[in-house]
C-alpha cells in the first residue's frame, strides 16, 4: 500500500516537473520571439511569423498582424531552428511566374483593350524557401483533385529518399539541415509567395 | 554466367549501403532537440520573471502600433481595409500594380509597375486632383513626351480625391470601376468612388499605410 502511494506521489511530481519544463520552454521562447519582432517593430517593415506551433504564417508589420495564413498540416524534420530572425536567401519553384513587357502602343491600337498582368492566380503554389543559416520552407498546396494528388504523391516519395541522404551529406560537412514542410491551401500558398521578396525578414517559431 | 553473379552482388551491396545511409540519415532527421532546451537548461530566471518579462515585451511592441486610423493594402488580394486598432472599418476592393515592365525606346530607361511594399505614411491630400502624367504614360501611348510642362496636365483621370504616400504614388479613384480586383494600374492604388470618399475622409495626414 505503501509503496504504491509512493509511486504514484513519484509520479505525480515527475509529471509536475516536465510541465514547469513546457511551460519554461514555452515562456523562453515567446520571449525571443517578443524581442525579435521588437527589433523588426522599429524599422518600417513587413516581415513574416512562420509560427510552427501554431500552424500558421502571420504578415506583420510593427507588431501588427496584417495577414494570417492557416496551415492545413505542418512537420518538421532535422535540428528545430532557434527562435530568431532568419532572411530569406532563396525563392524557388519549378516554374517563376514571367512579367509581360508592354509594347507601346500604334494609332490602331489605341481603342482595344487587353489584361496582362501578373496576379494572385499567376503564382505558384508549389515552391522551396532557403532561409539563410541552413533552414527550407517546403511550401505545397493542399491535395484537392487529382493534378495535386499527383503532384504531392511524387513530393512524398521524393522527400523520403533525399531527405536522409542530404541529412548524413550535411552532417558530414557540418551544416545544420533543418526542412519544414508546410500545406496550406492553394490561394494562401500563392498569397504567401507574392508576398515573400528574396530580401523578407522570417522569424521561425518552433 | 560468373561475372552476372559479380553483378548481382555489386547492386546488393550498392542497396545495402544506400539503406544503412537512408537509416543513418532517418535517424539523425527524425532523433533532434531544439537549440532552445539547451538555453533552457542554462536560464536561471524563474518562471515568473519570464513571465512579467514578457507581459512588458508585450506592451513595448504594442507601442509600435499606430494611434489612429491606419490603412492596409493587400496588393495581391486587391483589397484595401482601413482600420483602427484590430477593428476593420471598411474594407474596399481596390486595383494593385500590373507587374508589367515598360521599356523606352531608347533602351535608356525601364518601369516596373509594381505597388511598392512596406509601410509609407499618407504625405498629401487633394479633391478633384490632376495629373501630371509621367514619361512612360506618354511612352506606354506611343506619344512624343511634350516639352511644355502643361501639356501633362490630365484632369478627371484620378476620380474625385487621391491620397499621395511618396515616390507618385497614390491611393485615387478610377474611370476603370469595372476592373476592380485586378492587377491593372501603374503601381498606384485605385478605389471606387464610394470607398474613397470615406478613406479620404477618415485617414488623416502623417495616417500610416502598410502595403504587402
Amino acid at each position: 500500500m505503501m509503496f504504491r502511494l509512493l509511486s504514484i506521489i513519484l509520479v505525480l511530481v515527475s509529471i509536475q516537473a516536465h510541465a514547469g519544463d513546457n511551460i519554461g520552454e514555452n515562456y523562453i521562447k515567446q520571449n525571443r520571439l517578443l524581442e525579435e519582432e521588437i527589433k523588426l517593430s522599429r524599422k518600417p517593415v513587413i516581415y513574416f511569423v512562420v509560427n510552427i506551433d501554431e500552424n500558421k504564417i502571420v504578415i506583420k508589420s510593427r507588431g501588427i498582424n496584417l495577414k494570417e495564413l492557416n496551415f492545413q498540416d505542418s512537420g518538421c524534420w532535422g535540428r528545430p531552428v532557434s527562435v530568431n530572425t532568419y532572411q530569406v536567401k532563396k525563392k524557388s519553384t519549378f516554374i517563376k511566374p514571367g512579367r509581360e513587357t508592354i509594347t507601346p502602343k500604334d494609332d490602331k491600337e489605341k481603342n482595344t483593350f487587353e489584361l496582362e498582368a501578373l496576379e494572385l492566380k499567376d503564382m505558384p503554389s508549389r515552391y522551396t524557401i532557403a532561409l539563410e543559416g541552413g533552414a527550407t520552407l517546403f511550401v505545397r498546396p493542399l491535395t484537392v483533385g487529382f493534378v495535386s494528388a499527383i503532384g504531392n504523391a511524387y513530393y512524398s516519395s521524393v522527400k523520403y529518399i533525399t531527405r536522409p541522404l542530404s541529412m548524413v551529406w550535411n552532417t558530414l560537412k557540418g551544416i545544420p539541415y533543418t526542412a519544414f514542410d508546410i500545406v496550406l491551401n492553394e490561394n494562401d500558398a500563392r498569397a504567401f509567395y507574392w508576398s515573400l521578396s528574396e530580401d523578407s525578414t522570417v522569424i521561425v517559431y518552433n | 554466367m560468373p561475372g552476372n553473379n559479380k553483378f548481382i552482388k555489386i547492386i546488393i551491396a550498392l542497396f545495402i549501403i544506400f539503406l544503412a545511409v537512408e537509416s543513418v540519415g532517418y535517424y539523425l532527421g527524425t532523433n533532434t532537440t531544439s537549440p532552445d532546451n539547451k538555453i533552457k537548461t542554462k536560464h536561471k530566471t524563474s518562471l515568473n520573471a519570464l513571465k512579467v518579462k514578457n507581459t512588458v515585451l508585450k506592451r513595448k511592441l504594442a507601442s509600435f502600433n499606430p494611434d489612429g486610423i491606419y490603412i492596409v493594402v493587400d496588393s495581391g488580394m486587391n483589397r484595401l481595409y482601413l482600420k483602427k486598432g484590430n477593428k476593420t472599418i471598411r474594407e474596399a476592393i481596390v486595383s494593385c500594380g500590373s507587374g508589367n515592365i515598360l521599356k523606352d525606346p531608347s533602351g535608356e530607361r525601364q518601369w516596373i509597375f509594381d505597388t511598392p511594399v512596406g509601410e509609407y505614411k499618407v504625405k498629401s491630400k487633394r479633391t478633384s486632383p490632376l495629373w501630371t502624367k509621367p514619361d512612360w504614360a506618354f511612352i506606354e501611348d506611343g506619344e512624343a513626351i511634350p516639352k511644355d510642362p502643361n501639356k501633362r496636365i490630365e484632369k478627371g483621370v484620378l476620380g474625385d480625391y487621391a491620397l499621395g504616400f511618396g515616390n507618385g504614388y497614390f491611393i485615387h479613384g478610377t474611370l476603370y470601376s469595372r476592373l476592380l480586383g485586378r492587377n491593372v494600374s501603374h503601381g498606384c492604388i485605385r478605389v471606387g468612388d464610394k470607398d474613397l470618399k470615406i478613406i479620404y475622409n477618415a485617414a488623416e495626414l502623417g495616417a500610416r499605410i502598410y502595403i504587402f
